[in-house]
């Protein structure tokens, strides 16, 4: 096998790194400690950081990418699959081969739906086929016969990633712009408050729909760019967390801009005026630490809205990549199946309950978060 | 007061022209009229014969800004910038894509969008207000805590969710409404009552929690321990300081929107079969219809811009600060 | 027969499921017709034992027992809907903050009528509400107004006419002054101590300045630690205060007649809320502390009639025997106030180089209007001002909100850019100067703001905001160099070295203002700009900081730009002083003059508002 380092793992991988050295950095700053000691004390905050925790390994597994080494042919070099595979594929290997005609039930035994058999005594019979692997399949199949189950893990990256990378996209952009508006006023303030009314006055469905059909169409016309159909899908889902971070930055950068235009009249920022010190150094020095908390609860509490919104998106169809596993490619799969009888309930009902539980537990979080950062909010929800 | 909303006015000409700009990049930069082309005609079709035939029938065979094949005033004016882009300043919004008038389109599906935004919209504000003020009423009760925690469980819900679950429940299984479909007259409830409905109980989380917040803040100001000190009643504090007060920031978030309901609900609009422009606008993106996405990006920032002047001319009337300066 | 008691408050806080008592043990008496005063320094619980008695405690605090009767009627055990007829009625409360405490979306007449609907719905509410705005002093038409359209002592009278509607027979009023500027101070004393007079109402005033009790009470309760220390009639007390505590708060206040004197000082702080103490808790701070005050509690027992007081020197000796009294437990020698007399250490100005001089000094902000937003006017918030400070000496500067001396000391330290004029520092002008020219310069001056708790980056540790500054002007030193000097730094403002590796949080209001003064100095500076550096302290922190800085002028030879609005501080500690209006200088000369024989009639009000001189000479 060979590894394949997707785009999006690369980033993946490269905000966790980022993540680990600022706490390694920011351990002994008691300012920035305590509020996440004060999070982890209370049992809300345990339980839905572990359920977090237990989705991101989940995704994390998911990004660990390989191609399959082809048995060899002799005299030939070897090749590879063109399927690209991760550690979770590896590991959930039963799930993932345990494939059925179509659907079936939660735990079922038999196919969904009846069919002609021919019985061992040779007459033909309308019966519910046995399934290949009967009761193994907690979740059930869907239409062909992949286990629900294995679906909804697989789904998990993407949803954390439209969360991740999004916020990695927005975030500098929010914090310099709202920052610099907040601080230099004048001019540059027109400028950034200019941009951000405009892009805010763009309804946000429409810009990221005209944008990923824009991607679309340009990802077409360059197919041979993308050899495998992973890569195409993963440039498609870059693609969309770069154009949600370019239209979502506006809201921080608002409220970053609020609270800075408070601070810098505040007498420690005049104190080091005073002194002289150089206004890039200000904002790095007494500004941004300042408004952590701010950027903190946002990124938090937008993270649950991004996975939400990513189920939206796709059903408008211009979310991810429709060949890609994710909720809003599950849910929208299924939605039509409700209308028959009997009625095939348990994928929708998977992607619900997983988004669910997955949101939930940011919710909370962040709920949490904000009441041990915002000493406004201090003990209100 | 005039003068600020004509500042305002002016102030709203560079925003269109900049989303304008922003549009007419996307899709006549970085996307190329053959680029559209080769969508529409499918892969099997595009023959270089094929695709020039297609831009001339829908308009987009002129130069981008400068047209150099015609004389004077025209070589400025005969270009795509001015056909496609700068007559959305005028509501011309030209044909779709499929050779339909846009503009008679939205006058059309204005209707059914109001139709289900606006009690959608009104209903909504009373009811999530009013049990934001319930819960604002008993808070640090049970009561208060069990609400807000529901809240979060039904924010964490996916829209979609609702709408399926909905459609389930009250179409399928209780038979109380049609699952989908839009009759105009007086039988136009019945299509209406399950969207709304929908939209309603989806909303319900985030908004409660919201308004929520903004009381317990209301609250916690010096002029409400002065209006107890007075003798006044938790009611009457509740209704007419913090109420009073906290309508300033509601008004922020609310009107802004009011003018985009015209716009109707992309998911809402779809799920249901209204032949609203919700349900244009999707169709237009899933069948890549470009001049129709242009032309709802406009409308959509038009009537945004209009929301931000409303908010102004609502924040006068809420707040006395504002109106008498 | 009073009209309100109020026997053995104890107000109980949950805080993290521990159980804190902010007030433990108050009981006080107010007569009908008669004014009572709380005092006490912040943190010592006379505002929670204020909202105690309007039973409007924040959430999370109770009262845990206590007996209050008014007129007879216990009001502790009321059910909350009896209670909101006394609340506002025949019990009223006004508060601290006037730009805070009223509904700004609700008209002043709205606000008054809403009084009258709960306690008096027979009356008419505009023709009560002018009678009220006539009795507070405000024009009747003012009933139409927005309270953002009032200033802060006409909002403050506002708020007065809608606690006075429902005619109450007790009025608290919570430092009612304190967020007001001198003059309009003393009008608002003024008027309260009219309409309790003429209404014959109880007035309960919550203070921290001893002078505005002795000019407003009758009779007056020294609060500490949640306790009252010494309960007297006001004669009483001023001409003999007895608790050690009352003698230092006394001792501490800086006086024109102390000048030359090193100001008392009370060590220590208030024990933390969840301390627990054994004897009297005062004991850790008090000088005349013997054995039996770390064992024993003491009672509040009455030595005179009328004079009661909480210390063991009063006490009479414990039936226990063993310890009893101790040496300094003659109440003779109790009696004799503690007057420091060290010598100040500071030098008389030799007035030979001129430091700073400011010539025309202008700062005109544009005010714009219209569609274009044109520039229709300016507001010259420094209009023309010129002044000198000599080497080693100390200018204080004194004038009232909104007068410009804050953006004076901007413009000087060129914060704000100046619009006119001219700002001279050594002798070289500052305003052609930019960049590392510039930078050089402001080594030379630094400033020290008002408010300790916004001064202070609250996310960098104490040792990196005090390199801060050496970093940004002498980045020629190293390490080492850069160390010791902050060492030597704080231990000349009496800090512990092991401060650098803390935050600001953890110190308090008087700690970080010494951590801010060590800051300025850093770079030392020839002038130190001094912007309210201790209207924000508590008086006993506020003697301790003014030692400090006698103590590093006379040390360092440095010159203070000192912008205050309190005059006893002024007449206590500056050489020359220059009295600012409107933006302009309107008067200047040498303390001694300026304060006992001025010429402006600007200063003359100013002189008369001071509290401490029984409000004579204020209209209200």
């Amino acid at each position: 096998m060979i590894p394949v380092l997707l785009w999006s793992d690369a980033l993946l991988f490269l905000l966790l790194a980022g993540v680990f050295i600022l706490v390694w950095a920011m351990r002994h700053r008691d300012w920035l400690r305590d509020p996440w000691r004060q999070v982890m004390k209370s049992r809300v905050g345990q339980g839905s950081a572990l359920i977090l925790a237990a989705f991101f390994a989940i995704g994390l597994l998911d990004s660990l990418h390989y191609r399959e080494r082809l048995p060899d042919v002799p005299g030939k070099p070897a090749q590879y699959s063109g399927e690209v595979l991760s550690a979770l594929d590896w590991l959930a290997t039963p799930l993932r081969e345990r494939v059925e005609k179509t659907y079936s039930a939660p735990l079922a035994t038999h196919l969904y739906a009846k069919e002609t058999l021919k019985g061992t005594d040779g007459v033909e019979r309308r019966d519910y086929p046995p399934l290949k692997y009967p009761g193994t399949h907690l979740l059930g199949t869907d239409k062909v016969g992949q286990d629900v189950l294995y679906l909804s893990l697989k789904s998990i990256r993407t949803g954390l990633l439209i969360g991740a990378l999004t916020t990695l996209v927005m975030l500098p952009l929010a914090l310099g712009l709202g920052i610099a508006a907040g601080y230099f006023g004048g001019r540059v303030d027109d400028v950034i408050q200019y941009v951000y009314t405009t892009l805010n006055s763009i309804p946000g469905v429409l810009l990221i729909a005209a944008a990923v059909l824009v991607v679309q169409v340009q990802v077409e016309a360059h197919a041979a760019l993308f050899d495998t159909a992973a890569a195409r899908a993963d440039v498609r889902l870059l693609a969309l967390c770069a154009i949600m971070g370019l239209t979502g930055w506006t809201g921080l950068a608002r409220l970053l801009r609020g609270e800075v235009l408070k601070l810098r009249e505040l007498e420690f920022v005049q104190a080091a005026r005073a002194f002289g010190v150089r206004p890039l150094r200000i904002l790095a020095r007494h500004l941004l630490p300042n408004v952590m908390h701010l950027v903190l609860i946002t990124v938090v509490l937008d993270f649950s809205g991004l996975v939400l919104a990513e189920a939206v998106l796709s059903y408008v169809g211009v979310g991810v990549d429709p060949a890609m596993n994710s909720f809003g490619n599950m849910i929208n799969g299924a939605r039509l199946e409700l209308a028959r009888e009997p009625v095939v309930w348990w994928q929708l009902a998977a992607a619900f309950v997983f988004m669910f539980v997955l949101v939930l537990a940011a919710n909370l979080f962040a709920d949490k978060v904000r009441d041990a950062l915002d000493p406004r909010a201090g003990g209100k929800t | 007061m005039l003068n600020y909303l004509l500042r305002r006015v002016l102030y709203a000409i560079p925003i269109l022209l900049g989303v304008n700009l922003l549009t007419f990049a996307l899709f006549f930069m970085v996307n190329t009229p053959d680029d559209m082309a080769r969508i529409h005609l499918g892969v099997k079709r595009v023959t270089p014969e094929a695709i020039a035939r297609w831009k001339s029938e829908h308009g987009y065979d002129k130069p981008l800004f400068l047209n150099e094949k015609v004389e004077g005033a025209a070589r400025v004016t005969d270009t795509l910038f001015v056909d496609k882009s700068l007559k959305l300043f005028v509501f011309d919004f030209g044909a779709s894509d499929d050779g339909r008038d846009i503009a008679r389109e939205i006058k059309t599906r204005m209707g059914p969008s109001l139709a289900i935004a606006l009690p959608t919209f009104f209903v909504g504000l009373l009811s999530y207000i009013s049990f934001a003020l319930l819960l604002t009423f008993f808070r640090g009760t049970s009561l208060d805590a069990g609400g807000v925690i529901l809240c979060v469980a039904l924010m964490s819900i996916s829209g979609l969710f609702y709408v399926i679950g909905g459609q389930y429940l009250m179409g399928k299984l209780w038979h109380w409404f049609p699952i989908s479909g839009w009759q105009p007259g007086g039988d136009a409830w019945k299509f209406l009552a399950m969207p709304v409905v929908v939209s309603l109980v989806a909303g319900i989380g985030d908004s409660t929690r919201f308004y929520r917040a903004l009381f317990l803040e209301e609250m916690g100001k010096d002029y409400v321990r002065t209006a107890r000190a007075k003798g006044l009643s938790d009611v009457r504090v509740l209704f007419r300081h913090v109420l009073g007060n906290a309508m300033i920031p509601i008004l922020t978030g609310v009107v802004v929107v009011l003018p985009r309901l015209f716009l109707g609900s992309l998911i809402i609009e779809s799920f249901f079969g209204i032949p609203g422009l919700g349900s244009y606008t999707i169709d237009a993106i899933q069948s890549q219809d470009f001049a129709i996405v242009r032309s709802m990006v406009f409308l959509g920032s038009f009537l945004y811009i209009i929301g931000l002047m409303l908010t102004d001319v609502s924040y006068t009337l809420a707040d006395p600060r504002v109106r008498l300066e | 027969m009073s009209a309100l008691t109020l026997t053995d408050l104890r107000v109980e806080i949950n805080v993290e499921g521990r159980c804190l008592a902010p007030v433990d043990g108050v009981s006080l008496a107010i007569g009908r017709d008669e004014c009572v005063a709380l005092l006490g320094e912040s943190g010592c619980g006379k505002s929670m034992t204020a909202l105690a008695l309007m039973r409007l405690l924040p959430e999370g605090a109770r009262v845990a027992s206590g007996v209050l009767e008014l007129e007879g009627e216990s009001l502790f055990t009321l059910p909350e809907a009896a209670m909101r007829d006394v609340r506002g009625g025949r019990l009223a409360m006004i508060f601290q903050e006037p730009q805070t405490s009223l509904n700004p979306v609700m008209t002043v007449g709205q606000q008054i009528a809403e009084t009258l609907a709960v306690h008096r719905p027979e009356a008419d509410a505009s023709a009560v509400g002018r009678e009220l705005l006539e009795a507070v002093g405000l024009p009747t038409e003012r009933l139409d107004a927005y309270p953002f359209q009032l200033s802060g002592g006409q909002r403050q009278r506002a708020l007065i006419a809608m606690m006075l509607a429902g005619e109450p027979e007790v009025l608290i009023a919570d430092e009612p002054t304190t967020a007001l500027d001198v003059t309009v101070q003393a009008q608002i004393l003024k008027l309260l101590k009219a309409l309790q007079q003429s209404r014959g109402m109880g007035l309960l005033l919550i203070t921290h300045d001893l002078d505005v009790a002795g000019d407003m009470a009758d009779r007056v309760a020294v609060m500490y630690a949640g306790q009252i220390v010494e309960w007297a009639g006001r004669a009483s007390l001023y001409a003999q205060p007895h608790h050690p505590y009352t003698q230092k708060l006394f001792a501490v206040l800086p006086r024109l007649e102390r000048r030359g004197q090193r100001l008392d000082s009370l060590p220590g702080r208030v024990p933390a809320p969840d301390a627990v103490i054994v004897g009297c808790r005062f004991a850790e701070r008090c000088p005349r502390v013997f054995e039996r005050c770390r064992n024993e509690a003491p009672e509040l027992l009455e030595t005179a009639p009328g004079h009661a007081v909480r210390c063991h020197l009063f006490s009479p000796p414990s039936p226990s025997g063993g310890g009893a009294g101790g040496e300094g437990a003659t109440p003779a020698q109790a009696f004799t106030l503690y007057l420091p007399s060290l010598p100040h250490p500071s030098p008389p100005p030799e007035g030979e180089g001129v430091v700073l001089r400011l010539t025309d000094l202008a700062v005109h902000f544009p005010l714009r209007q219209g569609l274009l937003r044109r520039t229709v006017g300016h507001f010259k918030a420094v209009d023309g001002v010129s002044l000198t400070v000599n080497q080693g000496e100390t200018l204080a500067l004194v004038g009232e909100s909104g007068c410009g001396k804050t953006t004076l000391a901007r413009a000087v330290l060129r914060l704000i850019e100046p619009t006119g004029g001219s700002v001279a520092m050594g002798g070289e002008a500052l305003e052609n100067l930019s960049g590392e020219a510039l930078r050089r310069k402001r080594r030379e001056m630094q400033i020290v703001f008002q408010d300790p708790y916004s001064s202070l980056n609250p996310r960098m540790k104490v040792g990196t905001i005090l390199e801060e500054g050496l970093l940004a002007l002498l980045p020629e030193l190293d390490r080492a160099a850069r160390n010791a000097r902050i060492a030597q730094l704080l231990d000349q403002v009496g800090l512990p070295a092991d401060a650098l590796q803390r935050y600001p949080h953890e110190f308090s209001g008087g700690q970080r203002q010494r951590i801010a003064i060590a800051r300025a100095l850093a770079v030392e500076p020839k002038l130190l700009i001094l912007d309210e550096p201790t209207s924000a302290l508590d008086v006993s922190v506020q003697a301790q900081i003014l030692n400090l800085l006698a103590d590093i002028q006379a040390a360092r030879g440095l010159s203070y730009l000192f912008i205050t609005h309190n005059l006893p501080v002024v007449g206590y500690l500056a050489h020359r002083v220059a009295v600012m209006r409107g933006g302009r200088i309107v008067e200047e000369g040498d303390v001694e003059t300026v304060l006992t024989r001025p010429v402006s009639d600007y200063t003359r009000l100013l002189l008369e508002s001071a509290p401490g001189r029984g409000l004579t000479g204020v209209s209200s």
